[in-house]
């Protein structure tokens, strides 16, 4: 560093700069209030997830349970009526993961090879594909509810966890192809080239060469579907039946369901159980997250 | 023998004609330099060569067989890129035998290999790094053996030593000639430095416009081009070019521009002149002295003496260029690096014309010399 560049903070040291302490007050101030705006229904959630009923009657919202236990956790898990079957959430979270992996690892793969045809593989047309695929991302759910409930029917899948997956699939491959295609963009055309002369076909330039350095966007991609297939609720309850429904579905049912007493606790620890998987994958690849969605502007 | 033939290539993108009737050959062992300036089609030719762009119509025939239509992994070439192109995920030692592990060469065969190539390029010791580690000089290294590995036909080069700096690129080019020499390998080289062309080519195609200008040998490119554009491409700084109309006066055929008459070379074949033909009179700016330094020197019988006022100097340390203004166009003289001139100050030059070269303006083609026509016309000269 040089000699100039110190002067001003060994001029800052002798005297205190009260407008620079006084914004930065301000700036933690507003930042520490809007952490408890989120921070207190969540915690209001887990402390009521662990008081037993007579508590939450008697307590205040925001108080702390007096009397730890974890009994409503396991009820909403595995003891918890949902319609007539009293098995808990466990069977939905399960139909929510086998939705949720083949749907993210389908779509992904799909976004992958489009985006790899889209930018290294250009045919006439390919513009008109990719607006298509673009447009795809933009229509409303609810418009395709009924043609879509048709299709399934006629593909003999409907109300199934196949169903399910397939309408995932064909919602999230608009997404994941704009972000494949945008991320190859910036990969050099010469390295496909490369390739080529090197004796590497279609596949082998995918599977060796565009793959290994896809990581960053590749999380990105995996992040988008799982949150958004996990957390669907609309195509779960439109398209799934019966003991195929996804966790989304299961928990409306079980907190709607209206015979004797409104278990809050039971409720929360419900909801919790159902938001954990996308808060796990988050914080697993949250930080490879940030990195993909950067990644565009810097050459790898 | 003829290892690659180029056969009425053409290429048209859309309406653009991009490549017209392109044909040449070349032998095993030639070092062919396609030369010229951006958008003169010369780097998608070496696509076309390569097999990374398909003709509109024509042949690429390498080594006696008909590649036209065949991918580029079938064509036995090998290619070393403007951006180097090594596969970021991979080591150097993989980036090097990934051909030979996509044609399925078992692990031993590739390892030993890597090495041998490894070993000619110097750079054994960074076989476990990744390209992102390699400084620009080493990434050309392994780009370099990336295609020498393969042992092909005919190695590919588009414009390798562009993104190098000044002095690397000298260094790298020595370094390539080198490799040339020792493997006697078949290379077509693209680039846009007309130094790069003269320096490392047996053959030399200069390219505008979609069309091969010339095509010889460097010292032929250079002494003899064939037009204008070839003469003031290849040689820097460019070769001057003094506008004028042709006249015959008493001692022959002289060159009026304006102000001066200048004799026309003898070595020019004059019989295809005209008086009040609009010409062209091309002198490399190394062919112009100071009179002073060259007035005991003899071995410029035909000189044109003149004077000027000089406009810049430009001292390169072996070279002091003089720019100066010759009829509204302007001169280069390439003086030596002792010359004393200034700016400002007026002296007497003096052009050797022993390699002067007469162009038409119409047509922009140079005018021929006595000794490339026929043998009826120099029985007639003399």
């Amino acid at each position: 560093m040089s000699v100039a560049a110190l002067e001003p903070s060994s001029v800052a040291d002798d005297k205190v700069d009260w407008g620079a302490r006084f914004s930065r007050i301000a700036v933690y101030g507003v930042l520490i209030f809007a952490a408890l705006v989120f921070l207190v229904p969540l915690m209001s959630m887990v402390f009521t997830s662990l008081k037993d009923m007579d508590e939450i009657r008697a307590g205040n919202l925001l108080a702390p349970p007096a009397d730890l236990t974890f009994a409503p956790w396991l009820k909403a898990w595995s003891e918890a009526c949902i319609s007539v079957q009293c098995d808990g959430l466990a069977p939905y979270f399960i139909n929510s993961l086998l939705i949720v992996v083949p749907a993210v690892l389908i779509s992904v793969g799909i976004g992958a090879l489009n985006g790899y045809v889209l930018t290294m593989w250009r045919f006439p047309g390919a513009d008109w594909v990719f607006g298509a695929l673009l447009f795809g991302c933009f229509i409303p759910f609810q418009i395709v509810l009924i043609p879509m409930a048709r299709m399934l029917g006629i593909m003999g899948i409907a109300g199934s966890i196949p169903g399910v997956v397939f309408v995932h699939v064909v919602y999230g491959i608009g997404f994941t192809t704009l972000f494949f295609r945008n991320y190859y963009a910036s990969v050099p055309k010469e390295l496909v080239k490369a390739a080529s002369v090197d004796g590497a076909g279609f596949w082998g330039t995918w599977w060796h060469i565009l793959m290994p350095i896809s990581w960053p966007i590749v999380t990105v991609a995996v992040i988008w579907q799982f949150t958004g297939v996990w957390n669907d609720f609309l195509f779960g309850v439109s398209f799934s039946a019966g003991s195929g429904q996804p966790v989304t579905v299961a928990l409306n049912n079980l907190v709607n369901t209206s015979t004797g007493v409104k278990e809050y606790n039971v409720d929360m620890a419900g909801a919790m159980i159902s938001a954990f998987p996308t808060l796990f994958v988050y914080i697993v690849a949250g930080r490879f997250f940030l990195r993909g969605l950067m990644s565009g502007a810097v050459k790898g | 023998m003829t290892t690659l033939a180029v056969q009425d290539i053409k290429k048209n993108f859309g309406p653009t004609e991009v490549l017209k009737d392109i044909d040449m050959e070349i032998g095993t062992g030639d070092f062919l330099v396609l030369v010229g300036p951006s958008g003169c089609g010369k780097s998608t030719l070496l696509n076309i060569i390569a097999g990374l762009e398909n003709q509109t119509s024509g042949k690429v025939v390498i080594a006696g067989r008909d590649v036209s239509n065949l991918q580029p992994k079938e064509r036995d070439i090998a290619m070393v890129f403007q951006s180097y192109a090594l596969y970021p995920s991979m080591t150097v030692e993989r980036n090097i035998g990934f051909s030979l592990e996509m044609a399925g060469v078992d692990k031993a065969k590739r390892m030993e290999r890597i090495g041998e190539v490894a070993e000619l390029l110097k750079i054994t010791d960074l076989l476990k790094r990744r390209p992102s580690q390699l400084s620009g000089g080493q990434r050309q290294r392994v780009a370099m053996g990336r295609a020498l590995v393969r042992e092909p036909q005919i190695f590919l080069f588009d414009e390798p030593l562009s993104n190098l700096d000044a002095k690397l690129r000298v260094d790298m080019r020595v370094e390539i000639k080198k490799l040339h020499q020792r493997l006697g390998a078949t290379i077509v080289y693209v680039t846009h430095d007309q130094i790069e062309a003269m320096t490392m080519a047996t053959k030399i195609a200069v390219m505008k416009g979609g069309i091969i200008q010339q095509f010889g040998a460097p010292k032929d490119i250079y002494d003899r081009p064939s037009n204008t554009f070839v003469a003031t491409f290849m040689g820097s700084p460019a070769m001057n070019l003094l506008i004028g109309t042709m006249k015959k006066d008493a001692a022959g055929w002289v060159i009026d521009h304006g102000t001066e008459t200048v004799a026309v070379p003898r070595h020019v074949d004059v019989s295809g002149l005209r008086e009040g033909q609009d010409v062209m009179l091309g002198i490399r700016p190394e062919a112009v002295h100071l009179a002073s330094e060259v007035a005991h020197d003899d071995r410029i019988d035909q000189g044109w003496e003149f004077n000027r006022t000089v406009d810049v100097t430009e001292p390169t340390g072996p070279a002091t260029l003089a720019l100066f203004e010759v009829d509204g166009t302007e001169f280069h003289a390439s003086l030596s690096g002792d010359a004393q001139v200034e700016a400002g100050q007026s002296y007497r030059f003096k052009a050797d014309l022993s390699k002067a070269l007469l162009f038409d303006t119409l047509s922009e083609q140079r005018i021929a010399h006595v000794d490339e026509v026929g043998a009826t016309h120099e029985t007639q000269a003399a």
